[in-house]
């Protein structure tokens, strides 16, 4: 059996090795036809120029993109400086300038007992107990 | 090699003229390869073409023009190989497809009158490709260069930089692969027709 196998593997190989050959004898060498050097030359010539035309290509872009990006900037920008500053007095003249009559009624309708008051303006000591 | 070394030297210099030389010395011998790589002759031109393009960008990158024989066919298989990826479609190796085209050689062989030479040669160009198929373009490459073109190991070696026993294993499972396709193909068709008919089974 092993052997029958072993031929038919040796028979396999020898008709692969053929059909190689044919395969060979099937793709001979072949000349090319008489426009093929002009076409090479043309994609050379081509190839030539795709560098230089792709550097201008994105020279362009970027020039492009930098200048819409800075147009951007300057429009988020611009603005903000022209506009006056949010606070024109100190926080402390804002204090003393409020109106502190409805803080001292708001203080005087909170009735918390005494204890807890003092608990809460008192300061931690840490004792959980 | 083809072609004087001041040739290739000259060419690497920038001189269009040389180049030429170096393209007509080289080109039968590169378009055969490039055919057998591929197996569509309408294609042949084309990638050999892509060849000497990507020799002529970097031809100024050859160290020495003794190297250059190599380099050439290193140049040569990746084309084809670019080629075959751009191209490979996933086709299963059926064996449907292996019996039309058997029987294809088969009239070609049998017929002689009714079909011509150029028939037989599509079938077998379409017989092997079809079981080449079956491994990976880049052993596809590799064992069409040993078996086909019968490039020796130590030339497959200069060629894709690999030691001799990576490159013997490698072809050794790629040709069991392809041997396996071919007997599967041989063992359908014998179950599919009893009497023997000359074509896959029987290449001679």
């Amino acid at each position: 059996m092993k052997e029958m196998q072993n031929h038919s593997g040796a028979t396999g190989e020898h008709r692969l090795d053929a059909l190689f050959a044919q395969y060979r004898a099937a793709c001979p060498d072949q000349d090319a036809s008489s426009n093929f050097m002009p076409q090479l030359w043309q994609k050379i010539d081509a190839g030539r120029k795709v560098p230089a035309f792709l550097f201008r290509r994105w020279a362009k872009v970027c020039a492009f993109a930098t200048a819409a990006s800075a147009l951007f900037i300057s429009t988020l920008l611009i603005p903000s400086y022209q506009r006056g500053p949010v606070y024109e007095t100190h926080y402390v003249d804002v204090l003393f300038n409020a109106d502190s009559k409805e803080d001292a009624v708001v203080l005087s309708e909170v009735t918390l007992p005494r204890v807890i008051l003092q608990e809460a303006i008192a300061p931690h000591t840490g004792d959980w107990e | 090699m083809l072609i004087e070394f001041d040739v290739i030297e000259r060419a690497r210099t920038g001189d269009n003229a040389a180049f030429n030389q170096v393209v007509q010395a080289y080109r039968k011998r590169i378009l055969g390869t490039i055919a057998r790589l591929i197996g569509r002759p309408e294609d042949v031109e084309d990638v050999g073409q892509e060849v000497f393009l990507r020799l002529y960008y970097s031809l100024d990158q050859l160290r020495t023009a003794e190297v250059f024989e190599p380099w050439l066919y290193r140049l040569t298989v990746n084309a084809a190989y670019d080629y075959l990826r751009r191209q490979r479609r996933r086709r299963e190796s059926r064996m449907s497809d292996l019996s039309e085209q058997q029987v294809m050689m088969a009239d070609a062989s049998a017929g002689g009158k009714q079909r011509t030479e150029e028939v037989r040669r599509t079938g077998i160009r379409e017989l092997v490709q079809s079981l080449l198929g079956n491994v990976s373009p880049e052993d596809q490459m590799l064992l069409t260069l040993k078996e086909v073109e019968g490039l020796s190991l130590k030339e497959l070696e200069k060629i894709y930089n690999i030691n001799e026993n990576a490159l013997k294993v490698r072809l050794f499972r790629a040709r069991q692969r392809v041997l396996k396709a071919y007997e599967a193909g041989v063992a359908e068709r014998n179950s599919a027709q009893p009497s023997p008919a000359p074509g896959l089974g029987d290449v001679k």
